[in-house]
């Protein structure tokens, strides 16, 4: 098993996302949030040995829509 | 009759004395409110009472009933909605501070069409905040409680919706199923919710958390009462382009046909090692019973189903925090911590993650795609564990340790990333008299086999005429 990297992004990195995208985070904030980060792509991982192959995305949502349009 | 007989008449039952003027929709609508005002205030189910608006509403289905225009089978029938349904002049707070004065000019389709139907809104139930979670404690409303045991969640995030009904505080209810916000609570509550086919009901004007995972579904305490729900709601909204276009059938009819020659598949492997034994042995209950009456069991593969937490995740949170760019940017801290974090982390992940994981979702669609060729329905246990009590953040299965959220959602989820019609009806107790609900999961638009199952369970048990202590 891989040690996962102990910060896929800085504290500082998120901050800087958070705050591109309009979300302002004080400091101690955004050092829970990297490592909640850090924990969900441990979860999600098993999604990085699998080969998805030819699929497209299952973008359910208003195709149908469009396809009218 | 007493007052309880009342409040747990069937939809069925209530529609007939309606329609035959035995008893009048105004009659109904008081001992509703009585009984709400009576006993609301140790469950917490109901945000608003709209107790002005309801007995208007019950008087005119009155005097239309008494004028010889009776509607259908909901005419006068009251009924309560989960609060993230849009209700025009009527405030909708989606169970958060941040939305706490808001107050819609519109009606969601599917009220509209209630409000067609004759129904009567008694009010607004509470939810977990904006349905971004699964236990219902709220942070700004209170905690919802279980009416088989107080100190008890009732699952969420319609646990508003399943309490009610359980106390008999509405006749039925509209909720919402994003990862099994509908089916959860029914199954913890010990009542009847269908989370329909994605495009099956209209989600025009119901706030969203995940637009590609979000359903609507109905509420009541048995499946022929839901069918008669699905009926008024089902069909395309032109204003939903997820809606779609199949015919709608007579659900009511067609879920009396039995289960003779059905062909049942349960994905052991998913199954086992994962459920309590109290429950495990309530879904072989419920095998054994469909088998007696004529139905056959065999095991189905779903190979990609291991992987539907991460794929939930990396599709959940993006989508929700997209949903809620708004408010977050301007009112974060009104969110309560849980359901900030959770929007927080969606924030991070890559649009290829995102991607990725839709990419994948199709291989498990085409798993439950292969396994409903082979068999006609899917069960599993509704949830593996019972509710848990109020405040407990982790429950033990065998010798893990899991948190209450995955573990709840280990079997609804998944049936959210394919899309497919799934049922959660009552099929028995365990010692400690709480609920426990199987999942019946069925085909695209194909929801009237799924009630048919359900209803073909509760007709060879008495799990769903239960009812808790006053």
């Amino acid at each position: 098993m891989d040690t996962p990297d102990p910060f896929p992004l800085s504290p500082d990195a998120v901050r800087q996302i958070a705050a591109a995208a309009g979300f302002p985070l004080d400091a101690a904030r955004s050092e829970r949030l990297a490592r909640r980060y850090q924990r969900l792509l441990q979860d999600i991982r098993e999604l990085d040995s699998v080969d998805p192959g030819d699929a497209e995305p299952a973008v359910q949502f208003r195709t149908e829509g469009l396809a009218r349009e | 009759m007493s007052d309880a007989d009342h409040a747990y008449l069937s939809l069925v039952r209530l529609a007939d004395m309606l329609r035959e003027r035995q008893v009048s929709p105004v009659e109904v609508t008081r001992a509703a409110l009585e009984r709400i005002a009576r006993m609301d205030s140790r469950l917490n189910t109901y945000l608003l009472v709209t107790e002005r608006e309801a007995l208007a509403a019950a008087r005119t289905a009155e005097a239309e009933i008494r004028a010889g225009h009776y509607r259908g089978p909901l005419h006068g029938v009251p009924f309560a909605l989960k609060d993230l349904f849009l209700t025009a002049g009527i405030r909708t707070t989606a169970g958060s501070r941040v939305l706490a004065e808001h107050v819609p000019d519109k009606d969601a389709t599917v009220v509209a069409r209630l409000r067609e139907a004759g129904a009567v809104l008694l009010g607004k139930l509470n939810m977990h905040e904006f349905a971004f979670g699964v236990t219902n404690v709220n942070p700004h409303y209170g905690a919802t409680h279980n009416p088989w045991d107080t100190e008890r969640i009732t699952g969420g995030s319609s646990g508003g919706s399943g309490a009610a009904l359980a106390a008999g505080l509405c006749s039925f209810s509209l909720g919402t199923d994003t990862g099994g916000s509908v089916r959860i609570p029914a199954a913890l509550c010990g009542v009847t919710g269908l989370k329909p086919t994605y495009g099956r009901v209209s989600r025009h004007g119901v706030l969203p958390l995940a637009w590609s995972l979000d359903h609507v579904g109905p509420m009541a305490r048995s499946a022929l009462d839901v069918a008669l729900v699905l009926q008024a709601i089902a069909g395309r909204d032109p204003r939903d382009d997820t809606s779609g276009d199949a015919p709608v059938p007579d659900y009511a009819s067609a879920i009396r046909a039995g289960v003779h020659g059905l062909r049942v598949g349960v994905p052991w492997h998913a199954i086992q090692g994962s459920v309590e034994p109290e429950v495990m042995t309530s879904f072989r209950s419920a095998l054994d019973a469909l088998v007696g009456l004529g139905a056959t069991v065999s095991e189905v593969a779903l190979p990609r189903f291991p992987l539907s937490r991460s794929l939930f995740s990396s599709i959940v949170l993006p989508e929700s925090v997209s949903a809620h760019e708004r408010y977050m940017a301007s009112r974060a801290g009104d969110y309560g911590p849980d359901v900030r974090a959770r929007l927080e982390a969606g924030l991070l992940l890559p649009a290829t993650r995102y991607l990725r994981a839709q990419r994948i979702r199709r291989l498990l669609q085409a798993d439950f795609r292969d396994a409903l060729e082979q068999v006609d329905v899917i069960a599993t246990p509704t949830c593996p564990i019972v509710a848990p009590r109020i405040g407990e953040e982790t429950v033990r299965i065998g010798e893990r340790e899991e948190s209450v959220t995955d573990i709840l959602t280990l079997f609804t989820r998944p049936v959210n990333l394919v899309g497919l019609p799934a049922v959660s009806t009552p099929c028995g107790f365990t010692t400690a008299a709480l609920p426990v609900g199987l999942q019946i999961i069925g085909r695209a638009f194909d929801e009237a086999t799924v009630l048919r199952v359900a209803h073909a369970c509760e007709q060879a048990t008495t799990w769903s005429e239960q009812r808790p202590a006053e």
